[in-house]
This record gives C-alpha cells, sequence and structure tokens, in this order.
C-alpha cells in the first residue's frame, strides 16, 4: 500500500535537549494511523514539524511523496491543531466562509459540505454564534469542522478528542471512521488508548522522543499493556 | 485574488466587531467637543485652532487603533497559534504575510473612512454653526486628500507592525519597536530639514547619520490641516512622491517580512 | 457590610485625592516657571508630525498664558532674558505650526510694544509671509520697520506688499501710508507707481478718491522737485521758496497740495506741503 505519509529519521532539539530522537514511521493509503504516548513524548513537535511549523534539525517529512516544505501538499490535509485557536469576534460560519474564500472552494459545495459536516458534528445550530460564546468541545467539533472542510485526503488531528465528553468523543470517533469509509487517511495523536483500540487500524508509540513500537492488527486490543510495559522499561513517571 | 479578500474579510469582521473600536469611534467624537472648547482660546484664527485639534485627534486615534489592532491580530496568530490554522490550509508564509498585511490595509480604510467622515464633517459643521467672523471655509475635497494621506500612512504604520510581528512573538515588543520606527519616521523629516538648516554647526557625523536614516526609515510625513483650510495648497507632485515612497517601503516591509517569515519556527 | 466598607474606602481615597490635587495647585502656581510652561523647538522633535498642529496650540495656549502671567508678575515689565524666551517659545510654535496666525499677531504686539525686542519680531513675522496669506502680517513689518527701526524705504516695502493684498483693499490707509513712505525717502515714481496700481484694483469710490488725491499732491510734488533740479542747474543752488520757481517760470503759480495746502522747500531741500506732505510723526501714527 502506498506511503500517503513518511517521517525518516526526525531529530529536533530545543534548547539543547534533543527532543526527537530519530522518528521514523509511515502512514499507508486509506487507514486510521493513532500516534500515541504520555504527555512530552513529543507528540505535538511531531506534528508541528509534519505540518512544518517548525522544521526538524534532521530527517525528512513527506506528504502523498513530496516534502512537506512545499506548501501546495498541505492543500490536501486537513490539521487540527491541539489548541485550536479561533478568533473570537466573527461566528462559526463567518470562519468558514474566510476558508471558502481562501481554498477557492465553489459555493455550492461549501455549503453541502458546510451542512453535512456540521450536522455529524451536532454544530449547526451553533454556526451563527460568535466563536467567543463557543464551549471548548464546540470549539473542538468547530476544529474538526473546519480541517474537513476542503475535503481533505489526508487529516492530521493533535488530540482530537481533547475537552470532549463522550457523545461529542463518539461523534468525533463516527466522523474518523466515516472518513475511512470514503478511503480519507486518518492520522492522530493521543493518550486515550480505548479510542485507538476501537478506530485505529495501526498505531505506533512514542516514549521520550522515540518510536518504540509499530502496533497493528490482534495487537492493538493490548495496547494498554505494551504501553504500560514501555514506560516501565524506560521509566516515564508522568503518564495519564 | 480570492485568499486576499478571504483575508481583507476575516480582518474586517474581527476588527470591526471589537468594542475598543465603537470606544475609539466615542472617544473622537468626545474631542471634537473638545476641540470646540479650545478654539475659545484663539485670538484671531479660530477654524485653524479647530481643524489642528480635530485633525490631530484624528492622527493619534488612527495611529493607536492601527499600532493596537495589527499588533493584537499578529500577536492572536503567533502566539495563540491562530496562525497554524491558517498554514495548514496550503497558504503558503509569503502568502500568510502578503493577505494578513492586505487585510490590515483594508482595515486601516474603513478606519479611516469611518473617523475621517466624523471628522470633515464634525469640523465643517462646528466650524459653520459656532466660529465667529474669523470662520475660515473648510474645503471637503481638500479634505478628502488629507484623509487619503492618512489612510497611506497608516497602513504603512501596520505594515511596520506586520514585519516586527514576523520575528518577535511578544506584544508589547512589536508594540514598542512599531512605536520607535513610528516616532523617529515622524521626527526624520524634521531633523534632516534642522540638519541642513544649520549645516555648518553640525558635525558631518551627524549630518551623514540623519542623512542615512532620512533616506532608510519610513517617512510619516503629509498633508495637514492646512490643506482643509486652503492655507496650503495641494502641493500634488510631493504628494505622489510620497505616496510612491509609502507603497515602495510598504513593499519592502512586507517582501522582507516574508522572507523572515519563511524561515521562522512557529512552536 | 463589605459594600459598604469598599464604599466608604472608595470615597475616602478620591475626596483625599481632590484634596491633595488642591494643595499640588497651589504649589504648580507657585513654582510656574519658563522651562514648565514655554515650549521650545525640541519640544516636539520626536512627535509624529500630524499631531504636531494641535500640540503646537496648545504650545501657543501655553505661551500666551504665560505672557498674562510675567505681565501679572513683573507689573507690566517682562524682563529682557523673560522676553528673549517668550520669543523662542513663539519662534517654535511658529516653526512646527508656520500657518497659524495668532501667534505672530501676539508676537508683533508683545515683542515690540511690550519687550522691545523689533528685529525678533521682524524675523517672526517674516516667517509668517511665506505661510500665512494675510496683508497684516507684511502690514505689521512696514509699520515696525518705519517706526521702530526708522527705515522708511524697508517700511514702504512691505506696506506695498500688503497693499497688494485682495483683502487689504477696503483700508486705502496702506497704500497712502506706503506712498507717504516712499515720498520720504526720495522715491516718488515708486510711491506714483503703488497708488496708480491700487486705484486699478480698487472698487470703493470714497476709498479711490482718496488715492486720486494723493497722486496729485504727489505728481506736483514731483513737479516742484523737476523744478528744483532745474534750477540748481541753472543756479548752482536750492531755491529759498517756491516764488524763485514760479519767477522762473518752472512752475505753475499758486500750486496746492490736493487738500488746499500750500507747499514750501524746506532748508534741507524736502518738498513739504502744509496739509498733506506734512513730516511723518511717530506721536500722530501712535494717535491713529
Amino acid at each position: 500500500m502506498k506511503d500517503i505519509l513518511l517521517l525518516k529519521d526526525i531529530r529536533k532539539s530545543f534548547g539543547g535537549v534533543e527532543v526527537l530522537k530519530g522518528v521514523s514511521f509511515s502512514v499507508r493509503a486509506g487507514e486510521v494511523f493513532g500516534f500515541v504516548g504520555p504527555n512530552g513524548a513529543g507528540k505535538s513537535t511531531t506534528m508541528k514539524i509534519i505540518m512544518d511549523f517548525i522544521r526538524p534539525d534532521s530527517g525528512e517529512v513527506y506528504i502523498f511523496g513530496r516534502t512537506n516544505r512545499d506548501p501546495s501538499v498541505r492543500r490536501r490535509v486537513g490539521f487540527l491543531p491541539e489548541h485550536p485557536y479561533f478568533y473570537t469576534n466573527v461566528t462559526g460560519y463567518e470562519f468558514l466562509r474566510f476558508l471558502k474564500m481562501t481554498l477557492s472552494i465553489p459555493g455550492e459545495e461549501f455549503r453541502r459540505r458546510v451542512e453535512t459536516y456540521s450536522r455529524k458534528l451536532q454544530i449547526d445550530w451553533a454556526l451563527g454564534k460568535k466563536l467567543s460564546e463557543y464551549s471548548k468541545g464546540m470549539l473542538q467539533r468547530f476544529g474538526l469542522l473546519q480541517a474537513v472542510l476542503s475535503d481533505p485526503d489526508l487529516l492530521i488531528l493533535d488530540e482530537p478528542m481533547s475537552g470532549l465528553d463522550p457523545i461529542g468523543r463518539r461523534l468525533v470517533a463516527d466522523l474518523i471512521l466515516e472518513l475511512k469509509d470514503r478511503g480519507k487517511t486518518v492520522f492522530f495523536s493521543t493518550h486515550i488508548l480505548p479510542d485507538v483500540e476501537r478506530i485505529c487500524d495501526r498505531s505506533c508509540l512514542i516514549i521520550e522522543g522515540r518510536i518504540t513500537d509499530i502496533i497493528e492488527g490482534e495487537d492493538l486490543h493490548r495496547i494498554e499493556d505494551i504501553f504500560m510495559e514501555r514506560v516501565r522499561e524506560i521509566g516515564v513517571r508522568e503518564v495519564l | 485574488m480570492g485568499m486576499l479578500m478571504g483575508f481583507a474579510y476575516i480582518t474586517l469582521k474581527e476588527n470591526v466587531r471589537r468594542r475598543s473600536f465603537y470606544g475609539v469611534v466615542l472617544a473622537y467624537l468626545l474631542t471634537l467637543v473638545f476641540s470646540r472648547i479650545l478654539t475659545e482660546f484663539s485670538l484671531q484664527d479660530p477654524s485653524k485652532v479647530l481643524l489642528d485639534f480635530t485633525h490631530t485627534f484624528l492622527t493619534f486615534l488612527v495611529f493607536l487603533s492601527v499600532l493596537f489592532i495589527t499588533t493584537d491580530t499578529f500577536s492572536k496568530d503567533i502566539e495563540k497559534k491562530g496562525v497554524y490554522l491558517i498554514l495548514a490550509k496550503g497558504v503558503s508564509r509569503e502568502s500568510y504575510v502578503l493577505g494578513r498585511s492586505f487585510g490590515l490595509v483594508v482595515f486601516s480604510l474603513v478606519l479611516v473612512l469611518i473617523l475621517g467622515t466624523i471628522f470633515l464633517f464634525g469640523s465643517w459643521l462646528l466650524n459653520l454653526l459656532s466660529l465667529g467672523v474669523f470662520r475660515k471655509e473648510i474645503h471637503i475635497g481638500a479634505g478628502l486628500l488629507v484623509l487619503l494621506s492618512l489612510w497611506v500612512k497608516a497602513s504603512l504604520i501596520s505594515l511596520v507592525v506586520v514585519f516586527f510581528s514576523t520575528f518577535m512573538s511578544n506584544f508589547f515588543l512589536v508594540f514598542l519597536a512599531s512605536v520607535v520606527v513610528l516616532m523617529a519616521g515622524s521626527s526624520i523629516e524634521n531633523l534632516y530639514y534642522f540638519v541642513h538648516l544649520e549645516e555648518d554647526r553640525i558635525s558631518p557625523v551627524i549630518r551623514y547619520l540623519i542623512t542615512f536614516m532620512f533616506y532608510t526609515l519610513p517617512s510619516f510625513s503629509s498633508h495637514g490641516p492646512d490643506v482643509v483650510l486652503g492655507i496650503e495648497g495641494v502641493d500634488l507632485d510631493h504628494f505622489a512622491l510620497d505616496l510612491l515612497k509609502a507603497v515602495l517601503y510598504g513593499g519592502f516591509l512586507v517582501t522582507i517580512g516574508s522572507l523572515i517569515f519563511r524561515r521562522r519556527e512557529i512552536a | 457590610m463589605r459594600v459598604l466598607l469598599l464604599l466608604t474606602l472608595s470615597s475616602v481615597f478620591f475626596l483625599s485625592n481632590l484634596w491633595v490635587s488642591h494643595v499640588i495647585s497651589r504649589e504648580v502656581r507657585k513654582g510656574i516657571t519658563e522651562r514648565y510652561i514655554l515650549p521650545t523647538k525640541m519640544y516636539l522633535l520626536f512627535v509624529p508630525r500630524d499631531l504636531t498642529y494641535g500640540l503646537s496650540d496648545l504650545g501657543f495656549i501655553n505661551t500666551l498664558a504665560f505672557i498674562g502671567y510675567s505681565v501679572e508678575k513683573g507689573s507690566g515689565e517682562i524682563s529682557r532674558p523673560t522676553a528673549f524666551r517668550i520669543y523662542d517659545a513663539l519662534s517654535a510654535v511658529t516653526f512646527y505650526n508656520p500657518s497659524y496666525f495668532d501667534p505672530y499677531y501676539v508676537g508683533n504686539a508683545f515683542l515690540t510694544w511690550g519687550a522691545g525686542l523689533y528685529e525678533e519680531a521682524i524675523k517672526l513675522l517674516k516667517r509668517g509671509m511665506e505661510h500665512v496669506r494675510d496683508w497684516r502680517i507684511p502690514f505689521y513689518i512696514g509699520f515696525n520697520y518705519f517706526y521702530f527701526l526708522n527705515n522708511n524705504l524697508k517700511g514702504a516695502e512691505y506696506m506695498s506688499i500688503a497693499s497688494r493684498y485682495p483683502e487689504a483693499r477696503e483700508y486705502n490707509l496702506i497704500p497712502l501710508l506706503a506712498s507717504r513712505l516712499y515720498y520720504e525717502e526720495g522715491r516718488i515714481e515708486v510711491a506714483l507707481t503703488l497708488l496708480k496700481e491700487q486705484l486699478k484694483v480698487m472698487r470703493d469710490e470714497r476709498m479711490k478718491k482718496a488715492i486720486r488725491s494723493r497722486i496729485v499732491t504727489l505728481e506736483r510734488a514731483k513737479m516742484i522737485y523737476e523744478a528744483m533740479r532745474v534750477f540748481r542747474k541753472r543756479y548752482g543752488r536750492n531755491p529759498k521758496s517756491l516764488e524763485e520757481l514760479e519767477a522762473e517760470g518752472l512752475i505753475p503759480p499758486g500750486l496746492r497740495d490736493s487738500a488746499g495746502g500750500k507747499f514750501y522747500i524746506t532748508p534741507e531741500g524736502k518738498v513739504r506741503s502744509e496739509k498733506v506732505l506734512f513730516p511723518i510723526k511717530k506721536k500722530a501714527i501712535e494717535e491713529r
């Protein structure tokens, strides 16, 4: 199967401390890939490097077979950051209109996507409200809505379940699975292991800046055991 | 083009709904009343005093608003990572800097149009209704030219902030650096005039330094209230040159800012 | 209870602030100095250019207040160093806002009559002439030249400039005064040209009449001067009276000025008349 996302020996240091120590893995077309690790393991740093927000000290990232330094490859990517910040004085719909103008999405297509996804995420009723009035969970679901607005082939989601109640988590998980059924690839980071077990085809463990395991198939059902074992081996204390 | 319009749309929507925006409009209305009170100190030139003050307050509020709003917009984008959502959509960093700059220039236009209309209409009305025998005529056409010049300067200040924001994250530092450039760019023409007026008394080192700054800093000089009163003629050549310099300098700031921002890590 | 306490405390703080402000206001009034209130050129050097308009106007209001304060403090007298500081302040105000009329108006009145700084007043007014289109500014300069500095020619030059402003046409005193000053300096041709020029542009018939009358007087005076020149050529001396010129047939008999006054020749060889071309006396101008 074709690699949609490929990371090759990524290293990154901040202030002399090496945060990523040669991270390599790949995400195949059409799969849901979970990126699992404790807090401070380097998940968000990896995400930022994939999105070219920060540059690695060494190593390469390829998206759809092209270097991630080329901004045009991100036209086929939908991204949700860990703590998305939205302009507070605009309504949800106005923010989406901004994206429509920026991405040149045709009017009819835009309306169809907004209607479809906002209903699925149960946020359609709030699109006329200012984003400052949204709750944390609503913002998270709105973040996912803006990520899928461009109908991307690859979705990169940093902690998409964070701040969601059980209903919200269910809605997001359902949407991810539906996107997978439509042939989309989803790469998401999380530390909520049952989510990985439920929706992922494969996942990898990152602990202290190193990829320790690539887990797939039946092993996904014992991901929690593998995770705790690796944590014990390496000695990370802060595991949530 | 769609991208530029998108940025203009979101920048306008975001900023005109700020409470501080309405505060600025209200504050300006109050300063009109205050300006009228100050004309009582004039002996034989109340129209001039009225226009001097209404124009000074207009400039002050436009500069201050543009400085605050531009700095705040970028600080939200960079510090709070609002920019992630934009860059993640395949918008290049250069396009982001260009788009944001365009959005802020459009916002400056709206700000100058709203406050400028109050300035021209308010001054015209106060002049007509409340000033006595020494009243001078207000030329609305020339006033529009003054507003155009103010818009160009406000936009240039926005672009100075954009430039600093491309490599600084701290709201206060960006604001401070922009104010310093604004002050230096505002006074450099006076300094340049000074050193050439008193050429013999000024050391060549200082003279060359001031001349260097005169060439390299943005200029914020423009037509003032005298044009509105018809005391000073409209020097179209000078105006066109000022406009050209502002456009070129703005272009320089956006391109160099893009270059810096291309390499910047947004952690 | 807590609300009441906070309300009381805030009231106490505010009222105490009012009392302290009152004490400070007395201190401020006691310690008022030129440096505290008068603007200088450095005052606005680093202020954005457009803001200098309003701020220089404020500087002028301060200067005006300071003049009033100084006059009151010095019982009508202002020391020369203080006057120079006021000149510097007015110079700073007009440097940043050169088209504001009031500083020139005050500068002219205060620096000349109040402080005796005639050259400084003229310097200030000359800046005004470059930026303000108001006939009063060249008029003030001209007046200061002839009245305070006894420079009739310069006075006449600036008066002529003032008289050419369309707004000055309702004041025929200016060209008349300018023509007198030119006459005093022996420039009768220039005086006549100025008056004839004014005659063309003036609309008020009463004013025109006064100008025509002055032209008649000056032309007659010119005729007498011309006759004197011929007389000198013939006899190598000045004539002692008009009768000598009449006797020679150089002027018609019974020549009078336009107001009916007799012409006469002074021992210095100047032509004057009883009603129009009498010597200009400063006191007379002042009274007028």
